[in-house]
């Protein structure tokens, strides 16, 4: 399972992008989304996934 | 746990020592500039062993912040003869950040003539003979290192020019798609090459980002941050759109768009250079438009410009790159000028210094005006190459200038004037003159007050209110440098309350503690009075504080003015 930005909640702040170790995050029209192809919810890197863990929004969830 | 790291290059040794307590509140330029006030000699020449190279992420960089990545470098200047800070995007500084680096320090110099490349990892720093990518250029180098360690670490190096030690090389910094930012002004990348580092590796493997001390205030606050830049409309509009080049065609209607070495305001061709011109050219060449030059940027001023085949030229196309080939060397073909940037790129030389240095060599008859191919097979085979002509036009501008016998030379502290003209643009003008930079307009961007509105408005044409102007804007800036923002916050810092103080609530939520707007104003004041005093101590006295002659002399189309500031008045600027 991948995870999946919520564009009504992303504020386009780019706090996910740096930090995806699968680089599957990628800016859209002033807003960031997730290739659910790429994401692999950051297993073998970190604990739980990085981008839900900074998002200033709570925009990343499960998709 | 954060640290600093010294390499010493006279004995190729590493050392890791804690940060000293006067350095915790410091980061990105208040950094730098504090460690090279303290430990460089202001009267050394900048290509001995003295000089040290100091590599500083800002005190945001590493977290969530948005657009917080950038990279200090501080040194002494071998084209200012003055303290230099510059700053760039790329992979770097979250890296070094990420990797508790608070500052980087290179030092001392080899004695025999083997070259080198540093490598810093989680666990090691190591130091390393290199004779294979000697020569090269940087896009070929950046590919080169990372294929040697098998994944995209960060490279910081120069390019022959630094190798060469030219007065207008610099230090090139990766960007995430392997592409080159510039740590670009007062010749760095000599500096680099005196000490016969080719490049500089980072791999953070290993390393969590930069977690502040109170998650929650942080969030908030970045949150409120991220929002004024998508709101105003340069930082969230503007610059997404067009890059930095949309100011082509506003300083061309302001009548400050240098022209012909500085001998006009307005350039008849400014249509077929304009931002608007590129933006459709790389859409209809599926190029990007819009792009970061570092991870976590939320404005995307970067793009990447293709040629008429669809293949990559080039990528952060910058305004005073296109100005300064296009209107002040009247190219008139943007193909030809991003062909330049690609090359200037790839062998390393700063593209505003040498830009300034081709209209000044133009005026000299090296090349006729508007060459562009000249431009660039000089870009190759002479300055690349190091010619004896190489050599020369390599010294930047004021070299070339003196060489040749020219008078109309747009130095201040012998750094080329950038693309806006000081007698039309008169806060900026006053900025070129009393930066401890040299000319630099990104020392004290006054041309979002007299040009873009952004802060209020003040005449451009008129004198009063430029000195105070210039000064505010010199402080903030010093101030934002430390921080690791890109300069371009400070559009919706000027215009939304908010911005500044979310800035402000991260600072302090990162390291747990409580910093007031005002605290940070007297950061940006200090270090620009310990720039001041490192420039005094190193002979630049305020005789140098001056524009070149020829700007009070001769008026400059469509506004027939001159520039009119006396030195006392100018002299005022120090008075904080």
């Amino acid at each position: 399972m991948a995870y999946q930005i919520l564009p009504d909640l992303c504020n386009g702040c780019a706090a996910c992008e740096s930090e995806c170790p699968s680089r599957a995050i990628s800016h859209v029209e002033k807003l960031y989304t997730i290739d659910a192809s790429k994401c692999t919810q950051c297993e073998g890197t970190y604990d739980s996934p990085m981008c839900a863990q900074l998002c200033n929004t709570d925009a990343c969830v499960p998709a | 746990m954060d640290r600093i790291v010294r390499v010493n290059m006279t004995d190729l040794t590493t050392c890791i020592e804690p940060v000293p307590e006067a350095w915790v509140p410091l980061g990105g330029r208040a950094l730098t500039s504090t460690v090279v006030a303290a430990e460089v000699p202001p009267t050394c020449h900048a290509l001995g062993a003295s000089n040290k190279l100091v590599f500083a992420p800002g005190l945001l960089t590493g977290t969530a912040a948005a657009n917080s990545g950038r990279l200090s470098l501080g040194a002494k200047s071998p084209l200012t003869g003055g303290i230099k800070e510059s700053n760039a995007g790329g992979t770097a500084a979250r890296m070094l950040a990420k990797l508790g680096i608070k500052a980087l320090i290179v030092e001392g110099m080899p004695a025999d003539d083997k070259w080198y490349s540093i490598h810093i990892a989680k666990d090691a720093i190591t130091i390393q003979e290199e004779k294979e990518l000697l020569g090269i250029g940087n896009y070929c180098l950046v590919q080169q290192v990372q294929a040697r360690f098998g994944k995209p670490v960060g490279v910081m190096s120069v390019g022959p020019a630094g190798e060469m030690k030219m007065l207008s090389s610099n230090i090139s910094v990766a960007d995430p798609e392997a592409h080159i930012r510039s740590l670009g002004r007062g010749g760095l990348g000599a500096v680099m090459g005196s000490k016969k580092i080719k490049f500089i590796s980072i791999d953070d493997t290993g390393t969590p980002p930069v977690m502040p001390k109170e998650g929650a205030k942080f969030k908030d606050a970045a949150r409120i941050f991220a929002k004024t830049l998508l709101d105003h409309p340069v930082s969230g509009q503007g610059l997404p759109k067009y890059g930095t080049n949309v100011l082509v065609n506003i300083l061309n209607e302001a009548g400050g768009l240098p022209t012909r070495n500085f001998t006009a305001g307005q350039y008849a061709a400014h249509d077929k250079i304009s931002g608007e011109t590129m933006h459709d050219t790389i859409v209809a060449r599926g190029g990007m438009p819009t792009h970061g030059c570092h991870p976590g940027c939320q404005i995307q001023c970067s793009q990447i410009y293709n040629d008429k085949d669809g293949k990559y030229v080039t990528s952060g196309f910058e305004y005073e790159t296109i100005w300064g080939l296009g209107a002040d060397c009247c190219i008139e073909d943007l193909d030809d000028i991003a062909e330049a940037d690609h090359v200037m790129d790839d062998i390393g030389v700063d593209s505003i210094e040498t830009a300034v240095m081709f209209g000044v060599a133009m005026e000299a008859g090296v090349l006729p005006f508007g060459d562009g191919k000249g431009v660039v097979r000089m870009l190759r085979e002479e300055i690349g190459m190091g010619t004896p002509l190489g050599r020369i036009l390599g010294g930047g501008a004021g070299q070339v200038g003196r060489v040749y016998g020219i008078t109309r030379v747009p130095v201040v502290k012998n750094q080329g004037i950038p693309a806006y003209d000081p007698r039309s643009v008169k806060g900026i003008g006053v900025t070129y003159a009393m930066s401890t930079m040299g000319a630099d307009h990104t020392s004290g961007y006054a041309i979002a007050t007299n040009i873009l509105g952004v802060g209020g408005h003040i005449d451009p044409l008129a004198k009063e209110g430029q000195i105070e102007l210039a000064r505010n804007l010199n402080i903030a800036t010093a101030a934002i440098d430390s921080t690791g923002m890109c300069l371009f916050i400070a559009f919706p810092a000027l215009d939304i309350a908010e911005c500044l103080t979310s800035l402000v609530d991260m600072i302090n939520a990162r390291f747990g503690i409580n910093l007031t707007g005002d605290d940070v104003t007297a950061l940006g004041k200090a270090v620009l009075k310990i720039e001041h005093k490192f420039n005094q101590d190193a002979g630049l006295s305020k005789e140098h504080d001056r524009l070149p002659e020829f700007f009070s002399k001769e008026p400059l189309p469509p506004h027939n003015v001159v520039w009119d500031f006396t030195g006392e008045e100018l002299d005022t600027y120090w008075n904080f």
